[in-house]
């Protein structure tokens, strides 16, 4: 990991220091070429470049901030009990209670708080009749007081029913609102495989509440978690919800792709090398050295793929290691350590980060 | 939220809630409001059901978003420190060989991204982007003024740049 840290910081190295001119000519030759040959290098250039810019910008008038701004702001030690008190009281919506095994089966669900964001919300996504016939969350939407205590007791019920009521559960959404908050485009009812199987987590997607007169707000990224068979089960009761997207043109020549973890954590560029209906083939790019491990262990992981139109895909999926690159690439990518991603989902990212799902 | 879970949150609230009162007065230039502003931004980082990739990211580009439409809420005007220009974030109108006024009010809000960003580093590392960006000295002349290697120069101005590249593209704030 250290050596590969180390080759990853030696090439970003000599690209900062090729756009900051600190370069001897035939090193600078050399950088060019780079560029010029490898899609990778001209995107980690421009990301370079684009930051650079900032940074001789705001050099321009000096980093210092304006008056004012020197001073360190902070909330006074009552402000701040009092907004701990707050946090730490908070739960959140939509939110599956971490009781441990004992209790797994125990589930809250934080209703919704107000009419019109649940009838808004029924209307947008259709009933949220359930499939399980003996456990009905909630039949109308012009209750919603009555909906919370109704969802709460559904979901407690249901929870007991444990795996079985899982695979029969439908979409549920979060509705909050008190405030007239509005609900975002989708929310999906996402169930864990961990240790905490039948805790079931609200994960709306993207950008989900907003107060009234508040514009686009959170970039809510909501991160995914392991997917269940579930999951699929719901993207295939849910057409409506999901995007069609042609991905043959898009993996077939993105922009840019880069692998980070289930944890959000970036690991780098990563090269396509191929693709099948449900999984796509990677290597590690700007991998100087080839015959070096890329060793990426088995697990979750995600990767945020650009096309050339700049729309941003979020892929989900389990990672493993190929024994051998496709055969449609190049031998000296056919030496390098290939992984295979299982996609279990997929989004493509809208302009406020939102989240929309996309079938792949 | 399991409560480790939540002491995770609460870990990013006392390692960020200075710098975003900081970054929120920024935008807003009052105190109060950038208090409810920040507050606000926990309040819904908290409230989210979802675990979130870049948890940094997301509380800065919120408390960015909540003040610009704090601001837009009030329909204030933003006066430019440096030549008493006023810019009115709202209007469509502007000169047509003018910069936009949303484009120039986004492009200095990056501006004051990075500018804050480089006021939380260590003073060293500031220093060093100063002589870069501010002085434009080279490695050399940067190396012999603080008597350190060019290696170490370029070894600690690269991984500051790349680490607020990182930061900046997890913000949206670069392409």
């Amino acid at each position: 990991m250290s050596e590969q840290s180390d080759d990853i910081e030696t090439h970003r190295d000599r690209l900062i220091k090729y756009l900051l001119d600190e370069m001897e000519p035939e090193e600078k030759f050399e950088i060019e070429k780079l560029c010029n040959l490898d899609a990778d290098w001209r995107a980690e250039k421009k990301l370079v470049q684009q930051s650079l810019s900032l940074f001789q910008e705001a050099g321009i008038d000096g980093f210092r901030l304006g008056s004012g701004m020197s001073e360190e702001l902070s909330f006074s030690q009552e402000e701040k009990t009092q907004l701990l008190e707050k946090l730490k009281n908070m739960e959140p919506q939509g939110k599956a209670d971490d009781q441990g095994p004992s209790s797994k089966g125990k589930l809250h669900f934080w209703a919704p708080l107000a009419v019109a964001a649940a009838a808004s919300v029924i209307a947008y996504f259709g009933t949220l009749e359930r499939k399980n016939k003996e456990e009905p969350m909630m039949a109308k939407a012009d209750a919603a007081k009555e909906q919370l205590k109704e969802w709460d007791a559904a979901n407690q019920s249901e929870q007991s029913t444990s795996q079985e009521s899982d695979e029969k559960k439908q979409d549920s959404f979060l509705l909050e609102d008190s405030q007239s908050l509005e609900l975002a485009s989708g929310a999906k009812l996402s169930i864990a495989e961990d240790k905490q199987a039948n805790t079931i987590k609200q994960v709306p997607q993207g950008e989900s509440i907003e107060p009234i007169g508040e514009e686009i707000l959170s970039p809510s990224v909501p991160e995914i978690k392991p997917t269940s068979p579930l999951l699929k089960v719901q993207k295939l009761n849910s057409p409506s919800k999901v995007e069609s997207v042609k991905w043959s043109s898009i993996l077939g020549s993105p922009r840019a792709a880069f692998l980070h973890l289930e944890n959000g954590d970036a690991l780098g560029r990563v090269k396509l090398t191929g693709f099948s209906s449900d999984a796509l083939e990677f290597q590690r790019a700007d991998w100087p050295i080839q015959e070096r491990s890329f060793a990426l262990s088995r697990g979750k992981y995600q990767m945020r793929i650009t096309d050339n139109s700049g729309e941003i895909y979020l892929l989900v999926g389990k990672v493993q290691k190929l024994s051998s690159a496709s055969r449609s690439v190049s031998e000296p990518e056919q030496k390098a350590v290939a992984y295979e991603m299982l996609v279990d989902r997929a989004w493509r990212l809208a302009d406020d980060e939102k989240r929309l799902e996309v079938n792949f | 939220m399991s409560q480790e879970d939540k002491n995770s949150k609460l870990v990013w609230f006392e390692q960020l809630q200075k710098p975003l009162l900081s970054y929120a007065h920024g935008i807003l230039k009052d105190v109060e409001e950038s208090k409810e502003i920040v507050q606000e931004s926990f309040l819904r980082f908290f409230k989210e059901s979802a675990s979130i990739s870049f948890p940094k990211a997301w509380l800065y580009t919120t408390t960015r978003n909540l003040s610009i439409s704090r601001l837009r809420k009030k329909h204030r005007l933003m006066t430019t420190g440096k030549d008493d220009r006023q810019l009115d974030f709202f209007s469509d109108s502007g000169g047509k060989d003018q910069e936009h006024p949303r484009e120039k009010m986004e492009k200095e809000e990056k501006i004051f991204r990075v500018k804050h960003a480089v006021s939380l580093l260590p003073q060293d590392i500031q220093d060093l982007l100063k002589m870069k960006f501010e002085q434009r000295m080279s490695y050399l002349e940067m190396a012999e003024k603080l008597g350190i290697s060019v290696g170490n120069v370029g070894f600690k101005l690269h991984k500051v740049i790349y680490q607020l590249s990182i930061e900046l593209k997890e913000e949206n704030i670069l392409e």
